[in-house]
Parts: structure tokens; C-alpha cells; sequence
């Protein structure tokens, strides 16, 4: 029998693979990738918890699909970014984009 | 008839400021024309003051004139002036010396540069100096007391650009300063217990016994500082003698016949306060009596003619200090009074002589001067005599007060220190006298040194001191020829000399005869504490011994300086080592700069250490520091890498949210109870 804790198990894994990712990974590409599968694991709570603790409200669906159409925009700037990025320093490496540093 | 009695009195202190104001904004650049203001305003204020105190001698019943000035909190202060016979007189006695010293100082100043500034300033003194006399309250007579003290400093320091006047100014207002604190101290203290500042209201306070009567002595020996800083009273005289480096006038109007009166006729106004305190009053007549025997015995061996004058003040003003401690209000009043008048006089005719003399100060460059000058050496000889006290000058009747004061109050010491000074002061009087007058000229020349009679800002003198007989005189022998010129340099003196120093020296004659002992409707009858003090005639004993003082006094002056043959003074081999213990001033002045150097200095250096490493060092420099070494390492997060960024981004998200699910004890928070609780 499937109960919340494995879809919060899931979806915990899936956050922190991503997490590992975003924080790790050199390729501006690769970390947007890794933020997306972050929101999709906060996805998968939202509908989890939609489903176990509230049934037959759709909610967290509702929230769910608003998510995926924010990610792709963000995803969309994100690509521009790093396109423009590549341009400028012809890399996409982003140990090399420290312009802000004090 | 009363109410213009204030309007007069009013007039009378407002003339002086407005002849400031003139000056100051509009005439300074006419020189002429400034002199005429202030004479002619301190003029008007002379007869008006005389008008009032006619008035007050036939109706004597104070009248006090009040404007309501401030209200801090229930206090009310107000600025008032208060004019019964003692303030009358000593209005009249400021108004008409000062006038006269202005009608002088128009010859005196005449090719000065500051000449529309020193006016002004005498204005403004004069101004302050009636202040202090018509006050009716402790702030005002305060207010004015610094007003004076201003004055002062301006009118020493006048000739600015020579470093020793300069440093007399400071010196006077740096020494005064110590004095005036404690003046302050002693009303903020009766403040605290009374309420208010009204001389009326401190009295009737201590009548109805508000204050207790340690708190009252001490009130009264803090407030009794400031006489002793503005009298120029041991331990604070040091000022008073340095302070002659400013022009003569000056000399004469502040440190001979007003600011200087200024401390005790203070203590004289509030003699309330004084009287209600034993100790105090004891203090008072100690001060005094010290002071008296301290500056009369300096003035004794001193080489410069207004210093000699200078001491001879201080011993005054303790003697009369002297007899309002021992009670003597009236004898000390009386002295105030009569002491204004000659002793301007003698500082008048020395700064004459000075003027005629090419600006020489040193009486042992003079002698036999009676030949080129004799107005002013008899009108010098006549206040010589009244500052010695000889019958019928006034300076005996005051002087003789005094000592009748003293054996009454039962202190029969201070009697025979009053003798042992009077003594005292007719010897340094006419050892000044003789020195300059009389005598063989010195080998001194002004012109052959240089000197031309109009050269005003002459060189600095070099204080030579008394030639000792053993010395070699510095001074070359004079040429005949070259002395028979600067002789001719030798100018008459002006009329606007003249005038004045006779009607002072008529005043010193005969401005002791309101005070005949046995006078029915005399002086002791006007101003007088409490009840009249009333004397039948004249005390024989006291009359006697004050005169064989006298005639020792001038005899041995005479004896000693009258048929010396050189310029020197033959006393500096009888008396010897203390002669030099005269002649420095009992190194008072070495004492206090070691005291100062050794402890005032280390104590200052003591705080500017403290100030440079704990203020500057830990405080300032400390805190900057640290903030600056902070912003070092906090610098260090920001590296400009974005995962780091998010790393700590993440990581405080962490903590909130632990904090989050353990911030309320005891209580599960619902998701967590939903996640383990739902199926």
C-alpha cells in the first residue's frame, strides 16, 4: 500500500538530488536543469498532499500546474541568461561569472 | 520725586553702555569725537549720580527700582537696581573718578592708535562697574562682576602687541576666574537653600534661620572668593601688580579706584550674609590682615612706580577688608570711599610723570624730576600724605576709623598689624616720592637711549630691579649736553592733566572731613549696619601712635632716600636678604608656577594620556577597528559565486524552518503530525 511517506520519500530524494546539483554543478545548464527537478519535487508534495489530506479538492493540483507554467517562464529567462552569458565570456561556467564579489 | 529718583539711577548705569555703543558703531572711526562721547557721558552720569545722592542724603529711605526679567520654573529673577546710601555713594564716587580719569585720558591716549577702542572700553567698564554697584540681586551683581572681568582683561591686554601686557591680561583673568568659581559656587549655594537670588530675600532667609549655619559659612566664604580674586586679596593678589602693564588711566580706574573696590563693596552689600557667620567674618579679617602686611612690605622694594602704587592698593583694599571683618562696616566704607579718590590721584600723577618722562617707569632712571614737574609732584605729594594717612588728609580720618574699628572689636592684634602697615605705608610712599622728586638726577638719559617723547610703544624694558649699591650701573655716563637736551624734551603738563589731578587731590584733602569723629550728621550717621555707629571724638591714643608711624615712616624715607647721592637703593644693604624677599614678592609667583608645573602639568599630562590611549586609543580608534576588522572577514562571504550563495541560502532556510517546528514547546506542529498521523 502506497501512503504519503513514500511519495514525501520520493519526493524528498528528488529535492535533494537536485539541491546536490544546483550547488555543485559547474554548467550554468545543468543547474537549471537541477532547479527544475527541485520544483518538480515540490510538485510531487503538492499533489501528494492534495490527494492524502484533502480528497476531492484539487487545490494542489491547481497549484501544481501554475508551478510548471512559473518553471517553464523561468526557465525561459534562464536559457536567455545563460545564452547571453556564453556570448559575453564564452563560457557557461559559473565559477567564472564572480563580477559581484566585494 | 521717587520714581525719578529710578529713572536717574537708571540713566546713570545705561549712559556709559550707550557711549559704548556710539563709539563702538559709529564714531570709532573719529578719534576726537569718541573721547567727547564717553566724557560727555560718563559727564551726565557723574552729575546725575551726584544729584541722587543729594537726594538720598536729605531722604536716606532705600529705593529699589525692578523690572521682572525671567521666570525658570517657580524662580522668578529680576533686574533691579537697589539705591540706598552706600550704593548712592559709591555711585558717585565710580561716576566722578571715572569722569575725571576720562577727562585725563584725552591727554594720556592722546597719540595712541587705539584711541576709539580704549574709550570704548573704559565706557563699557564703567558701565559694568555701575552694574555691580546698583545691583539689587546675586545674578545680576554676578552678571556684571564678569562684565568687569571682561573689561579688565581688554583694558591690561590694550597694548596687546607687547607679550607682557598680554600675558598680564591672562594672567588677571586666568587668576580672577579662580575666585569667581567660588563666587558662583557660594550663590548657587544660597540659591539652593533660599530660592532666589534678591539680597532682601537671602536676608530675610537667614533672619528666619532657613539655612543652617555650617551651610551659611560656607556660602559665605565661597561667596567671600570672589572679593578676594577681584580685590586682589592673598592668595589671589598675584594678578593685580602684572596688571599695571596696561595704560596708566586704566591703572588708576580699575586697579586703583572701581573693579578693584568691586570685591569689597560686595562683601560691604551683603553684609548680611557676612555678619550672620562668626567664622566667616574671622576670614575675612585674616585675609585682610595678611594681605595688608604682605603687599605693604612688597611695595617697600619695588623699582617701578605704578608697581609701588599697585601693592599699595592691595594693602588698602585688605585693610579695609580688614575692618569689615572685625566689624568696622562703616570705617571700611569709609576707607572704600576716601581711597578712591587718592589713590586715583596717585596713579594719575605717576602716570603723568611717566607721560612727561618719555614713558619711564623705573624710578631709579628718575630723581629730582620736582624741578621740571611741579604740579604734578605736589599733587602727588598731597595724595602721598592722605595715602599715609596724615591729619587732616582723609586718609587719616578712614584709616584712623579703621584702626578705632579694630581696638573696639577686642582683636588687638589686628590693631597693632594696622599700625605695624600704616608704618609701612608711609615709608614706600615717600620712598616713591623722594626717589622721584627729590634727589640727584640718574645717569639715565631717555634721549640719549633713544626715546622720543612721542616713541609711545616704546621698547620693552628690561626689569633691572633695584640697583644694589655694589653694582655697577649699567648706564653709561651722560654727556651734559646730551642731558640738557632731553631736559628740554621735558613737556609741561596739560590742562587736561592739570584739572583733573587737582580736583582729585582737593577731593583727597578734604573728602575726610564727612567722617569727624563726633560729627552729628557725618558719614558714620549715613552708612552705617544695623544702628549708627556713632563716636564721640577723636580716639587720642590711636591719633598719636598712627601719626609717630607716620613721621618714623617719612623721617626714615627721608633719612634713607632724601640725601642719597647714587641710583641705587642703600635699603637692599641694610635689610639684605629680606629686602630680596621683598623685592620678589615673597616668590609668590615662583611658588605658584612651580605648584604648577609640578602638579597642574602632571596632572594634565596624567589625563592626556588617559585621553590619548583609553579615549582615542580604546574608544575611538578601538571601536573603529574593530568594525573595520569585522567588515575584513565578512568581506571574505562575499565571492561572487552563486552556489555558495544558495549554499548559505539554503542553509538559513534550514535553520528557520527547524526554529519554525521547535518554536512552540510541547506541541507537535500539525505537519509533522500530519505526515506520521495520515494514511
Amino acid at each position: 500500500m502506497m501512503d504519503l511517506s513514500c511519495y514525501l520519500g520520493l519526493s524528498t530524494l528528488l529535492f535533494i538530488v537536485g539541491l546536490f546539483g544546483a550547488l555543485t554543478k559547474r554548467s550554468a545548464v545543468v543547474v537549471l536543469m537541477c532547479i527544475e527537478l527541485m520544483l518538480n519535487a515540490v510538485n510531487i508534495n503538492l499533489v501528494a498532499f492534495s490527494r492524502f489530506l484533502d480528497p476531492g479538492q484539487l487545490l494542489g493540483h491547481l497549484f501544481v500546474i501554475f508551478t510548471i507554467a512559473v518553471a517553464a517562464a523561468e526557465v525561459a529567462v534562464g536559457i536567455a541568461l545563460v545564452i547571453v552569458l556564453n556570448r559575453y565570456r564564452d563560457t557557461i561556467n559559473l565559477d567564472d561569472f564572480t563580477w559581484l564579489k566585494g | 520725586m521717587r520714581i525719578e529718583t529710578e529713572l536717574l539711577a537708571w540713566a546713570v548705569l545705561f549712559l556709559p553702555l550707550a557711549s559704548f555703543l556710539v563709539i563702538s558703531l559709529v564714531t570709532w572711526p573719529y578719534k576726537k569725537v569718541s573721547g567727547l562721547v564717553t566724557v560727555t557721558g560718563i559727564g551726565i552720569s557723574a552729575v546725575l549720580s551726584i544729584w541722587i545722592l543729594s537726594r538720598i542724603i536729605a531722604d536716606p529711605t532705600p529705593v529699589s527700582s525692578t523690572w521682572h526679567w525671567l521666570t525658570v520654573g517657580s524662580v522668578k529673577i529680576d533686574f533691579g537696581c537697589l539705591i540706598d546710601p552706600l550704593s548712592a555713594s559709591m555711585m558717585m564716587a565710580v561716576c566722578v573718578v571715572s569722569f575725571l580719569i576720562q577727562v585725563y585720558s584725552t591727554a594720556y591716549m592722546e597719540h595712541d592708535e587705539g584711541y576709539s577702542r580704549f574709550f570704548a572700553f573704559m565706557a563699557l567698564f564703567t558701565f559694568s562697574m555701575l552694574g555691580i554697584v546698583l545691583a539689587n540681586n546675586f545674578l545680576m551683581i554676578y552678571i556684571f562682576w564678569e562684565l568687569v572681568g571682561l573689561c579688565s582683561y581688554l583694558l591690561i591686554g590694550f597694548w596687546f602687541f607687547k607679550p607682557a601686557a598680554a600675558a598680564a591680561a591672562k594672567k588677571a583673568f586666568v587668576v580672577t576666574r579662580f575666585g569667581d568659581f567660588g563666587f558662583l559656587l557660594g550663590i548657587l549655594l544660597l540659591f539652593h537653600f533660599v530660592g532666589g537670588f534678591g539680597y532682601g530675600e537671602i536676608a530675610h532667609a537667614i533672619e528666619s534661620g532657613y539655612i543652617p549655619p555650617v551651610w551659611l559659612t560656607i556660602a559665605t566664604v565661597l561667596v567671600f572668593c570672589g572679593a578676594i580674586g577681584k580685590s586682589a586679596q592673598f592668595p589671589l593678589h598675584v594678578w593685580l601688580p602684572d596688571a599695571m602693564e596696561g595704560p596708566t588711566p586704566v591703572s588708576a580706574l580699575i586697579h586703583a579706584a572701581t573693579m578693584v573696590a568691586a570685591g569689597v563693596y560686595m562683601v560691604a552689600r551683603t553684609y548680611d550674609l557676612f555678619h550672620s557667620s562668626d567664622q566667616a567674618m574671622l576670614v575675612v579679617a585674616y585675609i585682610g590682615g595678611i594681605t595688608a602686611f604682605l603687599a605693604a612690605s612688597m611695595a617697600v622694594a619695588q623699582s617701578r612706580m605704578k608697581r609701588i602704587v599697585a601693592y599699595s592698593t592691595c594693602s588698602h583694599l585688605a585693610y579695609m577688608m580688614m575692618a569689615l571683618g572685625l566689624g568696622g562696616y562703616t570705617a571700611g566704607v569709609f576707607h572704600l570711599l576716601t581711597h578712591c579718590f587718592f589713590k586715583a590721584l596717585l596713579f594719575l600723577s605717576a602716570g603723568a610723570v611717566m607721560t612727561l618722562y618719555f614713558h619711564e617707569e623705573n624710578i631709579w632712571r628718575m630723581g629730582g624730576l620736582y624741578r621740571y614737574m611741579k604740579v604734578t609732584a605736589i599733587v602727588m605729594i598731597l595724595g602721598g600724605l592722605s595715602n599715609a594717612g596724615l591729619f587732616p588728609f582723609a586718609g587719616f580720618f578712614s584709616k584712623d576709623e579703621i584702626l578705632v574699628a579694630a581696638k573696639e572689636s577686642g582683636h588687638i592684634g589686628f590693631y597693632w598689624l594696622g599700625v605695624l602697615v600704616a608704618l609701612f605705608t608711609a615709608f614706600y610712599t615717600f620712598r616713591l616720592i623722594f626717589v622721584v622728586f627729590f634727589g640727584p638726577r640718574s645717569e639715565w638719559s631717555p634721549v640719549s637711549h633713544g626715546h622720543g617723547h612721542d616713541d609711545h610703544h616704546h621698547e620693552e624694558l628690561p626689569d633691572i630691579g633695584n640697583p644694589r649699591p655694589s653694582q655697577t650701573w649699567k648706564m653709561q655716563p651722560v654727556d651734559p649736553a646730551v642731558r640738557a637736551e632731553s631736559d628740554r624734551h621735558l613737556r609741561k603738563e596739560p590742562w587736561a592733566m592739570i584739572i583733573p589731578l587737582s580736583i582729585l587731590a582737593t577731593a583727597a584733602v578734604v573728602a575726610g572731613f564727612v567722617g569727624w569723629p563726633g560729627l552729628e550728621h557725618g558719614f558714620s550717621s549715613f552708612i552705617f549696619f544695623e544702628h549708627p555707629h556713632h563716636v564721640a571724638g577723636f580716639d587720642i591714643p590711636t591719633v598719636v601712635i598712627s601719626h609717630i608711624v607716620l613721621i618714623v615712616g617719612i623721617g626714615a624715607a627721608w633719612a634713607i632716600y632724601g640725601k642719597r647721592k647714587t641710583a641705587a637703593d642703600p635699603l637692599s644693604e641694610m635689610l639684605g636678604p629680606i629686602y630680596r624677599l621683598f623685592e620678589r614678592k615673597y616668590y609668590f609667583d615662583e611658588i605658584y608656577l612651580w605648584f604648577i608645573r609640578r602638579f597642574i602639568d602632571g596632572g594634565a599630562a596624567v589625563l592626556a594620556w588617559f585621553e590619548e590611549n583609553v579615549f582615542t586609543g580604546v574608544f575611538a580608534n578601538g571601536i573603529g577597528g574593530l568594525m573595520m576588522e569585522m567588515g575584513r572577514v565578512l568581506r571574505l562571504f562575499q565571492n561572487g559565486l552563486v552556489q555558495r550563495y544558495a549554499l548559505i541560502f539554503f542553509l538559513g532556510v534550514l535553520v528557520l524552518v527547524i526554529i519554525l517546528i521547535y518554536s512552540v514547546p510541547g506541541e507537535v506542529p500539525g505537519a509533522i503530525a500530519a505526515i506520521g498521523g495520515v494514511k
